[in-house]
């Protein structure tokens, strides 16, 4: 048998990111921010929606992405950081968040904070230790929940014993990108760099910590049917709820520029997932996980062409249904969504794990 | 080995059945899973953590599922799929790691007796689809795009190799690709597995399957569409079974052909890439269904072509022949039997006289062309009906006029051929005389008038008046008969017995219809049914020609046992054997001759499976 790395298929991710790299502006400050609506767990336990600010903020971005495997193959998030941000873009950051934190509305309308790097909140590469503290600092008393996101490489003691100096761990939550627990699909299709185990070791160190977690799971990478996506959302739910992981965030893949999946969706070997699956998956989880995890649901570019779709007419309602559901946490918001095209759907799914593989593009053209 | 045998072959078609009953074609739904009425195959992926497989939760959503089900065995049934699939520019060589990887996981399971494999035919070689093969799957899914949204020439250039490749007993399943017409064409190619997907699809995009064409419709809603589209494709399932089983799949292929014009190119593709002429051994020589020949497509129909194909190959005029009188076809089969034919008969009498031995006739008729009295009672021959206007189309004029010269050029390049046919003839006799000798004997529109009839018998008369017959048969009354067994052996066995050489030592037991038993020396030599034209060899027979018959099977002992050959116990076979011909048995090295029988399948088929009988023994020879 011909002997081949099996990771072949990083040296066009790599060729996709140096292109997109070039894109990338040298230097900026705009921090890109939105409003959400979050679920928040009141002292009984309750689940109560409520506001949270998100920001972006223009670090360098994900070191990983920088590596030469070309880092993950869906991601295009770098795309929006600065290659090489000025220090004192930097070291401003601590106070222009909180500035818009209250120009949007403050502490009478926000219950927490979520802070994302297009990288690792954790990776001083990105974010030096004292502008990271400041951070936390400006907002650890305003606010109940400080999300950040990081790699599971950098849950380590030394980082979290520094940014614990600032936050109690009862406020904050560490976000992972796990994607996947199954780690073939990690290292041939996500290219994510890290392995369940890896992630395992990072949720117990936050739990030792007290710190809450919530695991990111990537739907409908590429090299990956419908159905064999939607099994291993299923997998990676079960993996993460047994490892007590506080939330579970289910992402499907939307189809970013510069990116292996964009180029397989020109293809037409690739459709970003229906949003059915989406839905599927999210109604499964919650039944699995109950109210001992929140489910979380709100995929990026819902109904367009690039992102999870379905035939056009109930997409709306189902991207506001998943929104809803995911602050609420009311599977009532869910159950008994219906559209003419779920036996579509159906069909396509069942078929397509064995013919067209990654996706038919046009089923409604 | 596969689960599957054989039951029957039709062409490039077959139907497998199991121990248990399954048989094939199999229509899949698709909407829980993959299921049929009495198979549900299960999808299930080979990962390094042990197999996952993929149920079709979706319709039963259930609190206690086991979200993180490994299976210690494969269920029979199960799809084996690889656990990625990078398809893509520049990712061949990824895709080969995950093809060689699927390669290896397959052989470290346990299989279990029934079990299907994928191959790609765009991204994979015939090597790999051997090692697949190698694995005694019992069905091979293609993966593809979905026929209706790729190319035809491109989906036909991927699968029609790969079907002539895969053992015929193992099923075939084009997952996404099937509905009206579709599923026609993939059953008629080989295929033995269809989804009703095709239906969703359609209405998806608002089109329904309505009077057997894909039309657009905006008045009615997709679930109504699904609902209509679903029992159309179940419907017309039905009907391809029927189709399949009373041989009439490729008329059935004419009449879809109207359902899309992208469906039109892949039937009119399939004639144009003269796949029927590569695999013409597998269509039947023995029928009993009748062909409705209707449109210029019947050209193209494989029994046509087979029919065509042996006739030049395999007919020869005997010596004595001196002249040939060509005439129109009857609707009455055969056409010896019909009024017209009667009425000919006797003006051919009429001006041979004691010389009707020196006289042949053949009948022109399209889409056939030309059919010799003497094979008038096989298939098709027997058993074809078409529209008569009179009407010949250029196509029609071209194949059957140069079929027609072709036969007189090889068996009647130095006898006299007369046509004796209306105008309605005209155009493909016109053609046949371009390019051979043809006296023509007009009769206008009345072939059988009394005057056209007298026209006949005299010009008969002034031809052979120069010609006398240099054998004397002792009994005139059967050379007819001799005449047509000798051409039945022929056009089965390409092989003569020179019947007329032994003309004094046969006797004829029995009369037509029922079938007539030829003795030689009072010893039973060839049986021959007027009702399908079979004709039987005994011993005697068998002897004679075994060394030279191009139906031959070396059967791996050296004695016949049962009434069966099986698979397992053919060594080899001949590629010219066809489902229903009358074949013989040798042993091993073809140095002994163990018996004759009928083949259930074709020789090509038969040298592709170890399973499952390949032919039924009729004699056995010690």
């Amino acid at each position: 048998m011909e002997i081949i790395n099996d990771r072949i298929f990083t040296t066009e991710l790599l060729k996709l990111r140096i292109e997109s790299n070039k894109l990338r502006s040298e230097s900026h400050d705009h921090i890109i921010n939105w409003v959400d609506n979050s679920p928040f767990k009141n002292s009984k336990g309750t689940i109560v929606p409520g506001k949270s600010l998100t920001f972006v903020l223009p670090t360098k971005g994900c070191k990983y992405a920088m590596a030469k495997h070309g880092g993950c193959s869906m991601c295009t998030l770098p795309m929006d950081n600065p290659l090489n941000p000025s220090s004192q873009i930097i070291d401003s950051l601590p106070e222009r968040t909180l500035e818009i934190f209250n120009k949007k509305g403050g502490v009478e309308e926000f219950r927490g904070v979520k802070f994302y790097t297009s990288g690792s909140f954790l990776d001083r590469w990105e974010l030096n230790e004292d502008v990271r503290k400041n951070i936390l600092r400006k907002f650890v008393d305003i606010v109940d929940e400080i999300t950040i996101e990081t790699r599971c490489e950098f849950v380590n003691s030394k980082n979290l014993d520094d940014i614990l100096k600032v936050v109690p761990a009862k406020k904050l939550i560490v976000a992972i990108g796990q994607e996947t627990t199954d780690d073939e699909i990690n290292r041939r299709s996500v290219n994510k760099g890290h392995k369940y185990l890896q992630f395992k070791r990072a949720v117990n160190i936050l739990k030792s910590y007290g710190i809450r977690t919530k695991g990111y799971i990537l739907l409908k990478s590429i090299f990956m049917s419908e159905l064999s996506s939607i099994d291993d959302a299923l997998r990676t739910a079960k993996h993460m709820y047994d490892l007590k992981v506080d939330y579970i965030s289910i992402n499907p893949c939307y189809i970013g520029k510069k990116t292996l999946m964009e180029q397989l969706f020109k293809q037409k070997t690739y459709r970003s997932p229906w949003l059915w699956s989406v839905y599927y998956t999210t109604v499964s989880i919650k039944k699995l996980v109950q109210s001992e995890t929140i489910v979380i649901c709100d995929p990026v570019a819902a109904g367009s062409e690039r992102g999870p779709r379905n035939c056009g007419i109930c997409d709306k309602e189902v991207k506001q249904q998943l929104k809803e559901f995911s602050s609420t946490q009311d599977l009532d918001n869910l159950i008994g969504l219906e559209c003419e095209c779920y036996d579509v759907y159906k069909s396509v799914l069942n078929t397509e794990h064995l013919s067209n593989g990654m996706g038919m593009t046009n089923i409604y053209e | 080995m596969s689960v599957f045998d054989i039951k029957s072959e039709i062409g490039m078609s077959r139907i497998l059945i199991t121990k248990e009953g399954i048989s094939t074609p199999l229509l899949v739904k698709t909407q829980n899973g993959l299921e049929s009425e009495n198979l549900k195959l299960h999808q299930i992926i080979l990962s390094d953590r042990g197999y996952l497989p993929l149920s079709s939760k979706l319709s039963d959503i259930s609190n206690n599922e086991d979200y993180d089900l490994i299976l210690d065995k494969i269920p029979e049934w199960s799809i084996l799929t690889p656990r990625l699939y990078p398809a893509g520019k520049n990712l061949e060589q990824s895709l080969t790691y995950e093809l060689n990887l699927y390669l290896e996981r397959i052989s470290k399971s346990d299989l279990p007796n029934a079990f299907g494999l994928i191959y790609d035919p765009l991204n994979s070689n015939f090597d790999y689809l051997s090692k697949l093969i190698e694995f005694n799957p019992s069905i091979i899914v293609l993966r593809s795009r979905y026929m209706d949204a790729i190319s035809p020439r491109a989906f036909l250039e991927s699968i029609i190799p790969v079907i002539s490749f895969i053992p015929p007993n193992i099923a075939i399943y084009v997952p996404g690709s099937g509905g009206i017409g579709y599923q026609t064409v993939l059953i008629g190619l080989g295929v033995s597995i269809v989804d009703d997907s095709f239906a969703y699809r359609l209405a998806a995009k608002n089109k329904i399957l309505y009077d057997g064409m894909i039309t657009k419709i905006k008045e009615k809603s997709i679930s109504e569409l699904v609902a209509y589209n679903l029992n159309e494709v179940y419907d017309d399932f039905k009907k391809l079974n029927y189709a399949l089983s009373s041989n009439n799949l490729w008329s059935k292929m004419f009449k879809d052909m109207h359902v899309s014009p992208n469906l039109a190119t892949y039937v009119k593709l399939i004639f144009d890439k003269k796949l029927i002429e590569i695999n013409i051994a597998k269509f039947p020589t023995n029928k009993n269904n009748i062909l409705k020949f209707i449109g210029d497509e019947s050209l193209n129909h494989p029994d046509v072509l087979h029919y065509q194909k042996r006739l030049i190959e395999r007919y020869n005029e005997e010596e004595e022949t001196k002249l040939i009188i060509l005439l129109p076809c009857s609707a009455k089969k055969p056409y010896q039997l019909s009024r017209s034919h009667h009425d000919f008969e006797k003006a051919i009498k009429n001006g041979s006289r004691y010389k009707r031995q020196l006289v042949s006739v053949w009948s022109l008729t399209s889409p056939l062309g030309v059919v010799p009295q003497n094979l008038e009672t096989i298939y098709p021959a027997m058993n074809y009906d078409i529209p008569v206007t009179g009407n010949w189309s250029s196509e029609e004029i071209k194949k059957t006029g140069t079929l027609l010269s072709n036969l007189i050029k090889k068996t009647a390049s130095k006898v006299k051929v007369i046509a004796h046919v209306s105008k309605d003839y005209s155009s493909m006799i016109n053609y046949a005389s371009k390019l051979v000798d043809i006296e023509i004997n007009w009769c206008d529109d009345a072939p059988r008038t009394q005057d056209a009839l007298n026209k006949l018998s005299k010009r008969i008369e002034e031809y052979l008046s120069d010609h006398e017959p240099n054998i004397r048969y002792s009994n005139k009354k059967i050379i007819r008969r001799v005449k047509t067994i000798n051409s039945l052996v022929e056009y089965t066995h390409d092989v003569s017995l020179d019947l007329l050489s032994k003309e004094a030592n046969l006797r004829i037991i029995g009369r037509p219809p029922r079938p007539v038993s030829l003795q030689l020396s009072k010893q039973n030599y060839v049986t021959w049914d007027s009702l399908n034209g079979k004709v039987t060899l005994h011993k005697l027979a068998i002897n004679e020609i075994y060394a030279k018959t191009k139906n031959w099977i070396l059967v791996n002992t050296d004695e016949l046992k049962g009434s069966n050959l099986f698979g397992i116990g053919v060594h080899d076979a001949s590629t010219e054997i066809s489902p229903g011909d009358e074949v013989i048995f040798f042993n091993k090295d073809k140095s002994k001759v163990l018996g004759n029988g009928f083949s259930k399948i074709s020789g090509i088929s038969m040298k592709q499976i170890s399973s499952g009988i390949v032919a039924s023994i009729k004699n056995k020879i010690k």
